[in-house]
């Protein structure tokens, strides 16, 4: 296991070499001079050959591009991430500061999303081929293929404007948190439903589920703590890694609802060419991306009891304790 | 005669499927007596398997069930859903092959013996899990207290299968079916676990039908064996009857393709010529005519009745049982 673990975190150093560079690079080479913009914007006049250099310096992007690339992962891995070109503050703060909102929303989406593909995974694969099946197969389809920023704008005008119920916009208690989640995650039930579906019926014909009828269980014991119990595996599996998805998505969510995230972060830097707030999130949402998958990777073999069993085996095969 | 404890009459299982119905059981009819060990044997696709798992209706739900299986004269094919359970593992335990997938992998062996127990008794759980520790004990599972933590992947298949056990006795059932619980096990697991049949069901009287394809290990468990053919029973008799005096060319051909330890003399150990037959495809009068080195034209025709003609209920479905003469070989072998 903790060679195993070892040889995953090594795997990730080229990982992550490459995701930096391409993401230094695209921001680089975009078209236009954050610079001299900033200093015009800061100032309200154009800068004289002396003040620009002077404020790159500042930034720190002086030098030819790969000394700039140097200069930048370097201070990535210290977690200096430049400055932004817009406010000025250090982009790892702009974007820690952003972070819990959308930590709250993705964590709300992904509950949502399991909250409802567990029971409708169940029902379809407990009434397989039969009309409620069918149902909700078309409903999953719907669902997935329905966009969030749509399903957004429905919502809104249903709760909001019609019933009264929601606020329509920004960031406070829960009532805020309800239509942004159910815009986010309800795309993501789609998937991880069907994904339910197919693993319980699977589990379903194991033959310790013919064992829990057997022994007389009555038939929610058979399905719920045989059944599902077995089945969560693969969803949660799953709903770990689709969490960094929904991480990246969130940027139109959070823009209809005006909700003070990451991603409406984005937005704005994108729009205002604030390039160094840019190569910093592809950098960030891109090392959650692999840490989360590598997390999944470990806590999959960590749980399963039968691989832990096989690792050990292969330890005392090869005369280790 | 006092009724039986199992009696099951005309038992038909037909699955349909797009490319026509499979029949896989074929007018079954037996009976179990109380405390009574029973060996169903045949070849593989028999339909013995089914069968057994009919009795309880653990089937898929697109089989079509026909017959009688009554219990102690309540007939379970007519049971209602709801009733069903307190027939499993309360009246009738079962054990299976394969034995370590047939325990729930995320559950320790404990707790999967309490949740049976819990299943039909109302005891606190520390009632159910010191008797859990009894049956794991009363199968022969060493350190039950150790044992009772474990998950089912730790255990070999010998020791999965006692468990197995353990729990479909967990309730003090009055039959117990085991559908090749030793396929797979090794030679001296497989002796040791049949042994543990017979000790429990002479301790505690519970009647046991074993289901097996090897002829030779019912010699050490069974009172009374039914041989299986093509969906249907073909012959069935008491122990010393069926091997002193098999009557169907059918079971000869199992006896022969017997092999013993300690034979007296040197014999030709031979195989039935031909396959069984298709559960899609029956053949029209006996079904074992096309392999029957006997095959007369009747034979062809009209499908032979289970008929006793011996002494001890021994029964046999040829148009000629009792006329041939047995083949020289088979007089003094017993496997």
């Amino acid at each position: 296991m903790l060679a195993y673990a070892g040889r995953r975190v090594l795997y990730l150093v080229p990982t992550w070499l490459g995701l930096s560079l391409l993401a230094f690079v695209i921001g680089d080479l975009a078209p236009g001079d954050p610079v001299r913009a900033y200093f015009q914007r800061t100032q309200g006049r154009p800068p004289t050959e002396a003040e620009l250099a002077q404020t790159r310096v500042e930034f720190g992007v002086d030098g030819s591009l790969p000394e700039r690339y140097l200069d930048w992962v370097g201070g990535a891995v210290q977690g200096d991430l430049g400055k932004s070109f817009s406010t000025g503050r250090p982009v790892l703060d702009e974007l820690l500061s952003r972070l819990p909102a959308t930590l709250e929303l993705a964590g709300a989406a992904m509950l949502v999303a399991l909250a409802i593909a567990v029971p409708v995974g169940t029902v379809a694969a407990l009434y397989r081929n039969r009309l409620a099946d069918q149902v909700l197969r078309i409903a999953s389809l719907l669902g997935a293929s329905l966009p969030g920023f749509f399903l957004a704008y429905l919502l809104i005008m249903l709760f909001s404007l019609q019933l009264g119920l929601l606020p329509a916009l920004g960031y406070g208690d829960l009532r805020h948190l309800i239509m942004p989640a159910l815009a986010l995650g309800l795309a993501e039930s789609a998937v991880l439903a069907r994904l339910m579906r197919s693993s319980l019926l699977e589990v379903l014909g194991e033959n310790y589920v013919r064992t829990a009828r057997a022994k007389g269980l009555p038939e929610w014991q058979v399905v719920g703590r045989h059944g599902v119990g077995n089945s969560l595996n693969a969803v949660m599996t799953e709903a770990a890694l689709a969490f960094a998805t929904l991480l990246a998505l969130s940027a139109i969510i959070e823009q209809i609802f005006v909700w003070p995230g990451i991603g409406r972060l984005v937005l704005e830097a994108i729009s205002q060419r604030d390039y160094s707030v840019i190569q910093g999130f592809v950098l960030f949402a891109g090392t959650v991306f692999v840490l989360i998958n590598l997390a999944v990777d470990l806590a999959y073999r960590w749980l399963d009891p039968r691989v832990t069993l096989q690792s050990e085996r292969a330890r005392t095969a090869v005369g280790m304790p | 005669m006092t009724r039986p404890l199992l009696d099951v009459r005309d038992l038909a299982v037909t699955f349909p499927t797009d490319s026509g119905p499979i029949h896989a059981v074929h007018r079954m009819s037996f009976s179990i007596g109380s405390g009574e060990r029973v060996g169903i044997v045949g070849e593989s696709g028999a339909g013995k398997s089914v069968a057994a798992l009919a009795i309880t209706r653990l089937l898929a739900p697109s089989a079509r069930l026909s017959g009688q299986v009554a219990l102690d004269g309540t007939d379970l094919l007519q049971l209602p859903r709801s009733q069903l359970r307190h027939v499993r593992g309360e009246r009738i335990g079962m054990v299976f092959q394969d034995p370590v997938t047939c325990l729930s992998p995320r559950m320790s062996v404990g707790d999967q013996l309490v949740e049976a127990i819990r299943a039909h008794r109302g005891v606190p759980r520390r009632a159910a899990r010191d008797r859990a520790l009894d049956l794991l004990r009363s199968v022969g599972i060493p350190d039950p207290v150790l044992w009772a933590k474990e998950y089912p992947h730790r255990l070999s298949g010998g020791m999965a299968q006692r468990v197995m056990i353990a729990m479909a006795i967990s309730c003090d059932p009055e039959l117990l079916i085991a559908d090749e619980p030793t396929t797979a096990l090794d030679v001296t697991i497989e002796a040791q676990i049949i042994d543990l049949l017979v000790e429990l069901s002479e301790e505690r009287g519970t009647a046991v039908m074993l289901i097996t394809h090897d002829l030779a290990l019912l010699a050490r468990f069974a009172e009374r064996i039914l041989v299986t053919y093509a969906g249907s029973i073909v012959e069935q008799g008491t122990v010393g009857t069926l091997y002193g005096r098999p009557s169907h060319p059918y079971t000869w051909g199992l006896m022969q393709s017997v092999t013993g330890v300690n034979e007296q003399r040197r014999r030709r150990l031979t195989a039935i010529r031909g396959a069984p037959p298709s559960a899609r495809a029956i053949p029209p009068g006996c079904a074992f005519h096309p392999r029957c080195p006997y095959v007369q034209e009747v034979c062809r025709r009209e499908v032979p009745e289970l008929m006793v003609h011996g002494g001890d209920d021994h029964a046999s479905a040829c148009h000629f049982a009792g006329q041939l003469a047995r083949p020289e070989e088979l007089r003094e072998v017993r496997p």
